[in-house]
């Protein structure tokens, strides 16, 4: 045995771990070894130092303040998962419930939603059928022109529109997109005049409306009161700049007309608006022309050069009277709501000076 | 030295410590105090050891006494539950270990003076009523210098050289509490009593 191979050994002789066999060997080398020896007797002093060591005594407030801490602790200090999932038998089922009922609140509140869907996209469907139906009667070819624009807007819009009559019930916000929607339509009517918005639903806005005092514009129900200028701008026949133009004071001009008027009478159908350099003779000689054909319920009235002429007229006779108003000035026209096949179609022209 | 620092764990047929620890799992702070007050000599002598501070030693008995009690929910049974609370105040001693030498790597630590810097010094059994005033100076002396030469060890050779010559835990619970195998545990015991032992002759003189 080496001195070197007897250091590793040393340590077990220490704690009195060696095997019988290794211990002779070792016994036997540090008889004739003197070095081992002092190294061993070294070790064994180093040990006893070591184990003689006293012990010290935690101070009286450790264990306190260890309490205090432990106690300052939150009770529960569960992790997330174990708080959303544990006890399982418990939780899991609870969740899994509340997962199918959420799904089926969900899955109904989807099929109401579906069935006011499918009920508000029908109408519109309705409307554009109506000027196929009745083109050829009435195809003027201005209207035909119209027609090109229109029913694009229409297919676009109608998936959104809900019913007429649900439209003016809920008014307010819910009101507006059925509006752009008959707006959007502007073209139709041209081509099919007579037909009228749904009856049943205006009167009743308006009156609601003049309880409540609000401001009601003339010739305009109670939902839709100023067109909004994007929508100006989709009416026919009219440069883009005088639209433009136009935009502001179409919303103010009717505002400040009677409004009286505008509560009893029901919303034209057509409102017209004709740029003359003599008002009041192209007043007359609309009027004249609206007698010439026909018209009822010819109205005449004049506020501070600006003659408003509001009329029902058949719907043949509606060409005439664009060629007419063509002829004194530029023409813009803005359809307020669609038209009832075959019924009179009420218009309101708005004339005024250049 | 007191007999449970001698007798090694290993003899218990059982963990008298089982009971308190379920007790504790299910929340209840009062099983805990019963750990603590079975426990906390034996984790400070551990602690004031290997770091030779008393009051740093303190410290690091509360956190770690603390960190227990946030996980003894994750203490499953593996190991005794003694074995696992003096390898949690052995981290804690390392990791204050560490910060203390980056913080005073050229100063004079405070193995010289075992109470540390301003402490009031460790508490001690009291002394035996016969033993003469100068014996005892002579023997805290030769105390502070065998301490002086515990802290010049590497803190793994310091670690096992603790837990096994003045704790006495056998290689296979160091191997437990340190996660090292016993072989590796061996090793650095090896070295540790080498270095120890140079170390003494050097500062007792002519020794043994």
């Amino acid at each position: 045995m080496t001195c070197r191979e007897l250091e590793f050994l040393i340590a077990g002789l220490i704690d009195g771990s060696l095997a019988e066999g290794e211990r002779e060997r070792v016994e036997a080398h540090l008889q004739s070894c003197g070095d081992c020896r002092r190294a061993l007797a070294e070790l064994k002093a180093s040990d006893a130092q070591l184990k003689a060591l006293g012990e010290v005594e935690p101070p009286p407030w450790l264990k306190a303040r260890v309490m205090a801490r432990v106690r300052e602790e939150p009770q529960e200090r569960e992790s997330a998962f174990r708080r959303l999932f544990f006890p399982l038998h418990i939780k899991v089922p609870i969740q899994a419930l509340a997962t199918v009922l959420i799904a089926v609140a969900a899955w109904n509140v989807y099929r109401t939603g579906e069935s006011d869907f499918r009920q508000a996209a029908s109408p519109p469907a309705a409307v554009q059928e109506a000027p196929k139906a009745e083109a050829p009667q009435a195809p003027p070819p201005a209207a035909e022109a119209a027609k090109g624009e229109s029913i694009p807007a229409i297919r676009e819009k109608k998936a959104f529109a809900p019913p007429p009559a649900v439209m003016e019930d809920r008014g307010g916000p819910r009101a507006e997109p059925p509006r752009a929607t008959v707006k959007a339509d502007a073209a139709g009517p041209a081509e099919t005049p007579g037909a009228r918005r749904p009856a049943a639903a205006a009167p009743k806005g308006e009156e609601a409306l003049k309880r409540s005092g609000a401001a009601v514009q003339p010739g305009s129900d109670s939902s839709a009161v100023i067109p909004a200028p994007g929508q100006k701008q989709k009416t026919a026949k009219v440069p883009l700049g005088a639209a433009t133009r136009e935009a502001p004071q179409g919303g103010a001009a009717p505002a400040a007309a009677p409004m009286l008027s505008a509560a009893v009478e029901p919303a034209p159908d057509l409102d017209i608006t004709l740029r003359t350099h003599d008002p009041l003779s192209a007043a007359a000689e609309i009027e004249e022309l609206l007698k010439n054909t026909g018209a009822q319920s010819i109205e005449r009235k004049t506020r501070d050069g600006q003659t408003i002429l509001t009329a029902r007229i058949r719907p043949e006779n509606l060409e005439a009277l664009r060629e007419k108003l063509n002829s004194l000035g530029p023409v813009r026209e803005n359809v307020q709501a669609s038209p009832r096949p075959g019924a009179p179609l009420a218009i309101r022209l708005d004339i005024r000076s250049e | 030295m007191p007999g449970p620092v001698t007798a090694p764990l290993n003899r218990m047929t059982d963990d008298e410590d089982a009971a308190a620890v379920l007790r504790c799992q299910k929340g209840d702070a009062d099983a805990f105090e019963v750990l603590v007050e079975r426990h906390q000599k034996r984790m400070l002598n551990i602690a004031y050891r290997v770091l030779g501070d008393y009051d740093e030693a303190c410290d690091v008995v509360q956190e770690s006494f603390l960190s227990a009690w946030r996980a003894i929910r994750s203490f499953r049974g593996e190991a005794r539950f003694s074995t696992w609370l003096y390898g949690i105040v052995v981290n804690h001693a390392r990791t204050r270990l560490k910060k203390a030498q980056a913080l005073s790597r050229h100063e004079r630590t405070s193995i010289d003076d075992p109470a540390g810097p301003g402490g009031e010094g460790p508490r001690r059994e009291a002394p035996d009523c016969g033993e003469a005033a100068d014996e005892r100076l002579e023997k805290k002396e030769i105390e502070a210098r065998v301490q002086q030469c515990i802290g010049q060890l590497d803190a793994e050779h310091r670690e096992v050289l603790v837990l096994r010559d003045i704790q006495g835990f056998t290689y296979e619970e160091i191997g437990g509490m340190l996660h090292l195998t016993e072989g590796t545990v061996k090793s650095r015991l090896f070295r540790a009593r080498a270095a120890l032992k140079d170390c003494l002759v050097r500062v007792l003189g002519e020794w043994p």
